[in-house]
Parts: structure tokens; sequence; C-alpha cells
């Protein structure tokens, strides 16, 4: 199977803790996966591995049929990936159109204003991102993402401090990138807008990973439901 | 699609000007006291120096911002950046060392 990215077998230790001993990321093009794990699992170190931002002591990261040796994020970044952490995607200082237009106009792939519509931040377009709410720096950053038209996004804890009523709008705008062929790749606690999202489950624990498969097969998983879900999420639909 | 320095250049070197500028400002006011009657300019450090200075000053100033993520995610590298601020330094320290010659 092709996979658009791949982080595979990498292994990470900070000082004496080691994070990492065998996990994989494979981002596969028209598919929402969404990795769960609980704190301190390594979910986020893998995120930051396959996008260049970590080097890991061990395993590689691979783009189609390059394989790098030292992954960095403008390298990647310039290949189609774009980064979403959990804050500082858009400089505070500057107008959020502005940013807009840089990624139009790097990548000339989306129109900046039909992103800002579809993220429905359109009027927020002459704003300082300084003066943005929590939920409309959000969107205003998934709004870079669509403008930027990436074939793989990966996305980290996205979920985290929004409101539940724009959750469905955050779903629904990961469904219709991979529904455009791009291979998506989220992180998080919000277990059912998460599992709503996900084509594909992976569940990061021990310093390794697991494919689950479907949101259905990874609710039926006995070792995921007793190390993550707890007994009560019911798969969706 | 466009080139990454093309897309850095234009936001960078504005303030990449001021930086220079400040920068330079700072070095004549501490040249000032010990000129001791002479020129503060026969003091000047090498424009080499001060043309790198500017890059890295640079690179600290993209980190302060918290535009780290933006420039990388537009697959604009540091050595990209660095050389905005630097490129920015040259006019001037070329000037500068023809008026000081």
């Amino acid at each position: 199977m092709t996979y658009a990215l791949v982080a595979d077998c990498v292994s990470k230790a900070f000082g004496h803790r080691r994070v990492l001993s065998s996990a994989s990321l494979r981002a596969k093009r028209g598919e929402v996966r969404a990795i769960f794990g609980r704190n301190g699992e390594g979910k986020s170190t893998l995120l930051k591995i396959a996008t260049g931002l970590l080097q890991p002591d061990a395993g590689t990261v691979r783009m189609g049929d390059t394989v790098f040796t030292r992954a960095s994020l403008p390298m990647l970044a310039a290949r189609g990936v774009f980064y979403l952490p959990d804050h500082d995607v858009l400089a505070p200082v500057y107008r959020l159109g502005m940013q807009l237009g840089l990624f139009e106009r790097r990548f000339g792939q989306g129109r900046a204003i039909d992103a800002a519509r579809l993220a429905g931040i359109d009027h927020l377009l002459d704003r300082r991102v300084v003066s943005l709410s929590g939920g409309e720096l959000r969107r205003a950053e998934l709004a870079l993402a669509i403008t930027r038209s990436p074939t793989v996004l990966i996305a980290d804890e996205p979920y985290r401090g929004i409101a539940p009523v724009d959750h469905d709008r955050l779903t629904t705008l990961f469904r219709t990138m991979a529904a455009g062929g791009c291979a998506v790749v989220v992180t998080g606690h919000e277990v059912p807008s998460l599992l709503a999202a996900a084509d594909h489950v992976t569940w990061c624990t021990s310093g390794t990973t697991y494919e689950l498969g479907s949101a259905s097969a990874a609710c039926a998983h006995d070792g995921f439901r007793r190390g993550y879900l707890g007994p009560t999420v019911r798969a969706p639909g | 699609m466009r080139s990454s320095i093309s897309i850095a250049a234009p936001v960078i070197i504005p303030r990449a000007l001021v930086l220079w500028g400040l920068t330079r400002l700072l070095l004549l006011l501490a040249a000032l006291p010990l000129a001791d009657g002479g020129s503060p300019g026969a003091l000047s450090p090498p424009a080499i120096g001060i043309v790198l200075l500017i890059g890295l000053v640079g690179l600290v100033d993209v980190l302060a911002r918290r535009e780290r993520m933006l420039w990388a995610n537009l697959g604009v590298t540091p050595g990209v950046l660095l050389a905005c601020y630097a490129a920015a330094a040259v006019p001037g320290e070329a000037v500068i060392a023809l008026v000081l010659r």
C-alpha cells in the first residue's frame, strides 16, 4: 500500500526518558486517520518527527518514494505537508488576510477568500491574529491549511479549546479535505468528534503504535477500551 | 507557485532595515564615549560582522514574533530567512564603508 507520508518504526528519547520505542505514523490520501493515546504517550512527538520538527533516534521518514535521512518541515512543506500544531501556526502581529495571501501566492493551489468562506472567517480577514478568539483562531488556522491545499495535513489536537458546536464544522472540513485527496492525520482526546471524523484509528501507547482499523473496530478492541476509551464510549453511528 | 525567497523577502526586508538601523544606532552610541574626540566611525566593527549579526538577530526576531511555524509551513528555511535579514544590511553597510574610506 502506498502512503503519502510515513514515519516508520521511529524511536525517540529525551534524556533518560524514552517516549517512543517503535512507533509508526502512516498518512493515506483520501483518509482521515485519528491517533489516540493518553497524555505523555508520545502522540505529539510522533507528529513532530513525521513533520521534521524533531529528528528520531532511529527510524525513517518517507514521503512517496523519497526517504529522508534528516527531514525538516520547510523541506516537507514544499512537497505538500502542512503541520497544524496546537498553537502558533499563525503569526500574532500580522493580519489574517495577509497570511492567507502568503500561502495563496506561494503555492497557488487554493484561493484564500474561498478558504476563508469555507472556514467561516471571511469577515475576519482584516483583523490581526492576536485579536481572534480561540474558536476563530482554530478556524483561521484551518483556512490556512485549505488555502495551502496540502497532500498531507497533520493536525495536533485540533479540537482542543473550541466549543462543541464547532466540532462538527471542523469534522466536515477534515472530511472535505480528505474527499479532495488529502491525507489527514489528527490527534486529540475529543473521542466522539474524532471517531466521527476518522476512517482509521491508531492507538499510541507504551512507546509504540497499534493500527486498529475503522472507528467501530477500534471501539470493539478490548485493549483499546480498557487502556484508553473506557467502558462507556460507543462506536459512532 | 512562487519561490520561498520571493515570498519571504517583501515581509522580512522592511523590518530587517529597521533592525539594521537600530543596531547601527546602538553601535554608534556605544562607540561615542570610546572615540575620545576622534571619529566614532573609526571604531566601527567590520561590515561583514554587522551583516552576519543582523542575519542571526533576525532569526531570533522570527522566534520572538512566533513566526517559526508560519515560515516552515510556507517552505521557507531558516537559511532563507537569515539571508533576507543579512541582505537588507548590505546596501547600508556598503554606503558606510564608502563614507569611512
